[in-house]
């Protein structure tokens, strides 16, 4: 499909989706009431489909970003796996490499 | 806070000239009231660092936690177990109980910690009501437990207050595990917002945290009902200042404390699932090894208050004998069991119950959950959440204010004493003055013998000085120490002198 946005643009405007997307359901928990949350973001986002005015974008991005940082939860979900989360680098398996420089030249 | 421990032992010694239990209970109704209200309160400050009194509270949940970007993991919940619910926390609130008839001779030292327990239980309870990890809720449950049993010592309810520890080693014990056990069968998840619906496939873990929470918000007969319930009456049966303050904040954090007890719950148990599947899929009961202590902690969290409530808080009980010492004039047991209107005696529980099935509407039923977001929808909904969350911001005071300027004392300190003053006239300084006092005797080898015929007379000049400056002094007979002394006087007045790196300056 042909389009006259740049891919840099098209990832922004992805990251913005997801990220107003995860936000939501920090607040909301619940995804049958979420569901109707997202389907207004989404509702957002298919308003300004067809804008292609860099300055209209700007400011739409401006707007978006600015009520996205107001409604940022304070205490986001994070997979336990990932940076931050509860498991991450835990039980960290031991580096093979010896530990100290003077365990590195080689005795036998 | 250690260091006010240690100044309050100090003070205990100036005071008694000993720090046995024996001599300073004996002595202690013969001291100066302002001095006993000052050890009172230093030890104070070491129980409220140990009991994670505010504002030294924030090492507990912080020991629970993540903190994002940092080194340090959390505990596995059986030691969270161990020392949050059994052991570690609870000896500040068992120093205090022990030093009793000391603290019973200072008002002033029992109002402070009647306000600083109350304070505690009912700041806990908030923030525990927005917190999202399951492990710190069940955390801030433990300080506000803690702030109900420094609060029983400040109410002069030691034995009380000892059976709440007890109590609540119990219950909170079986929470913790429980919280293991599910966080393990959930493939490590934490987050109470990514669970629900785990009864159908966690039924025993379910039942026990179900009675460790009954227990912890003291639903009568079970076995937090016993020292709870009473704490919260016999700060009623004060009839003070201090006793109206803890009574209103105790009630209503039993109220609170059913909230955050149900909505953990109903979160992880009761509602919708909001896991991912495969966690679900691979959810399992805990082996063995987990049922049993779970079970036999369940059974101490339903009977242990009913057996032995009249053992520890009995009225008449001389359980203690003289380990604990409650001073006749504060002593409310009688009228907290026997002659308080039955709405204050009810009011707890009640509260606990509305608060219950309030958290459990709120997280289970639709309704309930479309009306709780609808309130952090709001701009001061938002605020409140985010200030409860951040657990009053304490943290970020802390860390932006405190902590900085601590350390900036300690850069200073390093930079200008132990690296600066005592570096330059100790070690660094003696090895530089005996370098440059080298290098500037080297410069007297100049090759001119006239030069070296004036270093010859100039020695013997002063060699002359130093022997016969003693008889010009004083006409006595010389003595070999006092030359000597002269000597090295001498000696080091040169090398001092001729290690001025200004004269090497000049020469280059």
């Amino acid at each position: 499909m042909s389009t006259s946005f740049s891919s840099a643009h098209r990832l922004y405007v992805k990251s913005l989706y997801r990220r107003m997307l995860k936000n939501e359901l920090d607040w909301v928990v619940r995804r049958d009431i979420w569901r109707g949350r997202a389907m207004m973001i989404r509702a957002e986002f298919e308003r300004n489909r067809d804008v292609t005015e860099p300055r209209a974008l700007a400011q739409i991005f401006e707007k978006a970003e600015a009520s996205l940082a107001s409604r940022l939860h304070p205490d986001p979900y994070i997979p336990p796996s990932m940076p931050g989360g509860t498991k991450w680098e835990r039980n960290i398996p031991p580096t093979i490499a010896p530990i100290y420089d003077h365990m590195a030249a080689a005795h036998h | 806070m250690d260091m006010g421990l240690s100044i309050g032992f100090f003070a205990l010694f100036a005071l008694f000239g000993s720090i046995d239990y024996a001599t300073v209970f004996s002595l202690a109704p013969f001291m100066n009231e302002t001095a006993i209200t000052i050890i009172g309160l230093l030890l104070l400050t070491g129980a409220m660092a140990k009991s994670a009194q505010i504002p030294l509270h924030s090492w507990l949940p912080g020991s629970m936690e993540v903190k994002r970007f940092s080194v340090n993991k959390n505990l596995p919940t059986p030691v969270s177990a161990l020392i949050h619910a059994a052991t570690l926390v609870t000896a500040g609130l068992y120093l205090l109980v022990r030093s009793s008839p000391v603290l019973e001779y200072s008002s002033t030292a029992l109002l402070v910690i009647t306000l600083v327990g109350a304070s505690t239980a009912f700041f806990a309870a908030t923030c525990g009501l927005v917190q999202n990890d399951l492990k710190r809720i069940i955390a801030f449950s433990t300080i506000s437990q803690l702030g109900y049993m420094v609060m029983a010592v400040g109410l002069s309810q030691y034995n009380v207050a000892l059976m709440h520890v007890v109590n609540h080693a119990f219950f909170k014990a079986l929470l913790f595990l429980g919280a293991g056990a599910v966080i393990h069968s959930f493939s490590d998840q934490q987050d109470v917002r990514k669970m629900g619906g785990l009864i159908q496939f966690l039924p025993f873990t379910y039942t026990a945290m179900l009675v460790g929470s009954l227990s912890l918000l003291a639903t009568p007969w079970l076995t937090g009902f016993y020292s709870k319930d009473l704490i919260i009456e016999l700060a009623y049966a004060q009839y003070s200042f201090s006793g109206t303050y803890a009574f209103i904040l105790g009630s209503l954090t039993a109220g609170l404390t059913a909230f955050y007890s149900f909505r953990l719950i109903s979160l992880v148990f009761l509602t919708v699932p909001n896991g991912t599947k495969s966690a679900y899929l691979h959810s399992h009961e805990a082996s063995t090894a987990v049922i049993i202590p779970l079970f036999i902690l369940a059974l101490f969290s339903i009977f242990f208050g009913y057996v032995f409530s009249d053992l520890f808080v009995g009225v008449g009980s001389d359980f203690f004998g003289n380990a604990i010492f409650t001073h006749p004039r504060n002593i409310s047991i009688i009228e907290a069991e026997f002659s308080l209107p039955l709405i204050i005696k009810l009011l707890p529980a009640f509260l606990s119950l509305i608060g219950a099935s309030l958290a459990v509407f709120i997280y289970h039923s639709k309704n309930g959950s479309q009306f709780i977001i609808g309130l952090t929808d709001t701009a001061l909904g938002k605020k409140v959440y985010t200030f409860l969350n951040g657990k009053y911001l304490f943290d970020v005071v802390y860390n932006n204010y405190l902590i900085a300027g601590g350390l900036n004392i300690g850069y200073l300190i390093s930079k200008l004493l132990d690296r600066g003053v005592i570096e330059l006239i100790g070690p660094y300084g003696l090895s530089n003055t005996l370098t440059n006092t080298g290098v500037n005797f080297s410069k007297l080898d100049t090759g001119v013998i006239t030069t070296y015929s004036l270093y010859i007379t100039i020695g013997l000049l002063s060699l002359i000085f130093l022997v016969f400056t003693p008889i010009l002094l004083d006409n006595s007979i010389i003595i070999i120490k006092e030359e000597m002394r002269l000597v090295i006087i001498y000696l080091a007045a040169l090398v001092l002198v001729s290690s001025n790196s200004f004269l090497n300056k000049k020469e280059n």
